[in-house]
Order: C-alpha cells, then structure tokens, then sequence
C-alpha cells in the first residue's frame, strides 16, 4: 500500500473513534449517565495514540514499498516518541506542544 | 457539566480548529486563553485540554489534507525525526527554568520571521504563476524523495515544487523543537517558517504538512498529562470534538484562499506571539 494511503486511513479511522467515543461522553454527561467519563477517557486515549500509530503504519508502508531510507526515517520518529514518553514517566516530565 | 459551557466550549474548539487549518498552527494560542479567562481554569489545566486538543486538529486535519495530496508526507516524516528529538532534548531542559533572555531572543527571531512572510507574499504569488518553486534538490532530498506537488485550487493547477535546504532544515527542526518544549510555543508556528521560507516548499503545502507533523509531538505531551490524570475530561470532550468538526471545515477553506493572504494572516500571528514572548521576557511568564 502507498504512504499516503496508509496514513490517510489510520488518521480517518482514529478521527473517527475518537470522535464518535467524545460525542458519546458529552452526550451522557448532559444527560446524567454517570458512565460518561469511560467513553471520554477511551475516546482520549485514541485520540493522542493514533499519530503514534499513524508512525507505525507509515513504517510498515514504506518497508512494504521498499522505500528503506524514508522506512528508517519513520523508525527514528517512532524510537524519540517512545523516548519522550519514557523520559517523561521516569523524569517526571512532560513535554509541551 | 453545564449544558450551556459544553456548547460554548464546542463553539471555541470550532474556531480555534478552522484557524487551525488555515495556518498550519494548533490553536493553542486561542483555546488557552479562552479556558483561562472565561471558564476560570488554571493555566496547567488549559495547557493540558489544549494539547490534546492539538492532537485533535492535526489527526482531523492532516486526514483531509493527505486526502487533498497537499501533504507531503515523506517530507513530515524526515522532519519529525529532529522535532521529535528536540521536544526530548527541550523537556529535559526545561528542569532549569528558561531565562528571560530566551524569551526575547524568541521575539525577535519570531519578528524577522513575520517581516520576512509578510514581505514574501507577492514573491509567492509570483513563484507560484511562473513555476519557480521548481529547482535542483539536494542529495538528501532526492534520496528520500521529498520534492512533490500539490494541487492549488485558488491558481487552479498542479503546483510541483522542489525541496532545498534538507540539513538546515533539519537543524533548524531541531532547535525549534528544543524552543518549544522550553517555552511551551506550540508546534506549527515555527514549522510553517522553516518549509516555506528556509526549504522552498510553498505556503500551502508548508501549512499542510505541518498540520500533519504537530500531532506528532503534542501526543507524546499529551499522553503523559492524560497519564498524570491533569486532563479534564468534561472539558477536552467538547473541544477536541469542536476542534476536529472546525479543522475539517477549513481544510475545504484554505486551499481556495490566496497563498498571499494565508502569508499575510500567518505573518501577524507570528507578531502577535513575538509580542507575547518579548512581554514575558521582560515581565516574567
């Protein structure tokens, strides 16, 4: 599969998880549902994971397309946002946008 | 929550996402402020809706402009290795408090950067008409294949384009990554500068692919606010949710708009936040 494609559609498919698990919470939250905050937190949590794995499926596209040198590339980004995160748990750190 | 907050606070995702995606940027510069002054949270708690939210307008927005093919991907990916990399290095900096002297540093660097977009805005009209954007790319960037093209709508044809500059770039990638993380500067607004002014890439696809890089850095911040449980989830609900619908709309806005105008716009935002980092550099943050 090209590129484009694979992160088009990891982008779309998270999109549109996240944002129908949100529209859900609010939705009970108005309502009173006291189950609310599970559809928001997991809506969340799909949210701020699919550029990371938008990042995978990039790697995956392009070694299947035998682009190695942009594959490599996509790995380095991957290996500094699992760093990030690590330094972060352990330092106690959190860094900004 | 309030009915009545969850609505405005959709209505406030909506903007800060449609300014979003006209400029490339994450809106934290509207969605901050608003969560501060008109629904009395703490600066910590608005940064971290903000930064979710962030995520929000890149995933929405970058969905549509790679379906647009006005993101060049290969080009996002090559420069997310020295922002990601800066954020890191950035983060483990910022254990010692960033010195007033950044701060105006910052300022200044942001006025060139507004002087040199506004200036360039007809300069960019006319590459655009005449093909100029067309050159000799690098090694790097004929290895990697970063030189594309996108389709402008508001020129009414394919725009090719040929990406110069790749180990400046990069550098300068890096560095902003470093800034950002130390200052808590969004993501795009430095970004869009480096592509367009420094990489050859035109307004419209900087503004695109940038969109498409900022998820990338916010949501490793952002995993660790929610990790921490610093988000507020009545409120990152309804904005993230406004961010996305607002970032899809103007991602159908920006491409038939000017190059120029989105240059002029980009140019005062980046004087706006020049005036912001020199206040706090003179006031304290």
């Amino acid at each position: 599969m090209e590129v484009e494609r694979a992160v088009y559609l990891t982008l779309t498919a998270g999109m549109i998880m996240s944002f129908s698990l949100l529209s859900i919470g609010i939705l009970l939250d108005l309502l009173g549902v006291k189950i609310y905050s599970t559809f928001i937190l997991a809506g969340t949590l799909i949210l701020v994971l699919t550029p990371m794995v938008r990042v995978v499926a990039a790697i995956i596209a392009f070694s299947s397309s035998r682009e190695f040198y942009n594959a490599a590339v996509a790995t380095i980004v991957l290996f500094f946002m699992i760093l990030g995160i690590l330094f972060g748990f352990v330092l106690r750190i959190i860094p900004s946008g | 929550m309030d009915p009545v907050a969850s609505l405005l606070m959709l209505l406030m995702g909506t903007i800060a996402g449609l300014f979003g995606a006209v400029l490339g940027v994450g809106g934290g510069v509207i969605i901050i402020p608003c969560l501060v002054m008109f629904f009395g949270f703490s600066i910590k708690e608005a940064i971290a809706v903000s930064i979710v939210s962030v995520v929000a307008t890149s995933i929405a927005g970058a969905s549509r402009y790679v379906d647009q093919r006005m993101t060049n991907v290969r080009l996002g990916m090559f420069l997310e290795t020295a922002t990601t990399a800066g954020a890191v290095s950035g983060a483990l900096l910022t254990i010692k408090m960033p010195s007033s002297l950044l701060y105006l540093m910052m300022g200044l660097l942001l006025i060139y950067l507004s002087i040199s977009q506004i200036s360039t805005r007809r300069r960019e009209e006319e590459k655009l008409r005449k093909d100029l954007f067309l050159g000799k790319e690098d090694e790097i960037a004929r290895k990697l294949g970063l030189s594309n093209s996108y389709p402008d709508l508001a020129e009414g044809k394919e725009v090719k384009y040929t990406v110069v500059r790749t180990k400046s770039g990069l550098i300068a990638s890096y560095l902003a990554g470093i800034i950002s993380a130390m200052l808590g500067l969004g993501g795009g607004i430095i970004k869009v500068p480096i592509m367009n002014q420094l990489m050859n890439v035109p307004m419209k696809a900087a503004v695109a692919t940038s969109k498409f890089m900022i998820g990338v850095t916010a949501s490793t911040g952002a995993l660790l606010y929610l990790a921490y449980g610093l988000v507020n989830g009545e409120a990152v609900a309804p904005v993230a949710v406004g961010v996305m619908i607002g970032a899809t709309a103007g991602t159908y806005v920006m491409n038939r708009m000017k190059a120029s105008f989105i240059k002029l716009t980009f140019g005062l935002l980046l004087l706006y936040f020049a005036y912001n980092m020199i206040m706090r550099g003179i006031y304290g943050s």
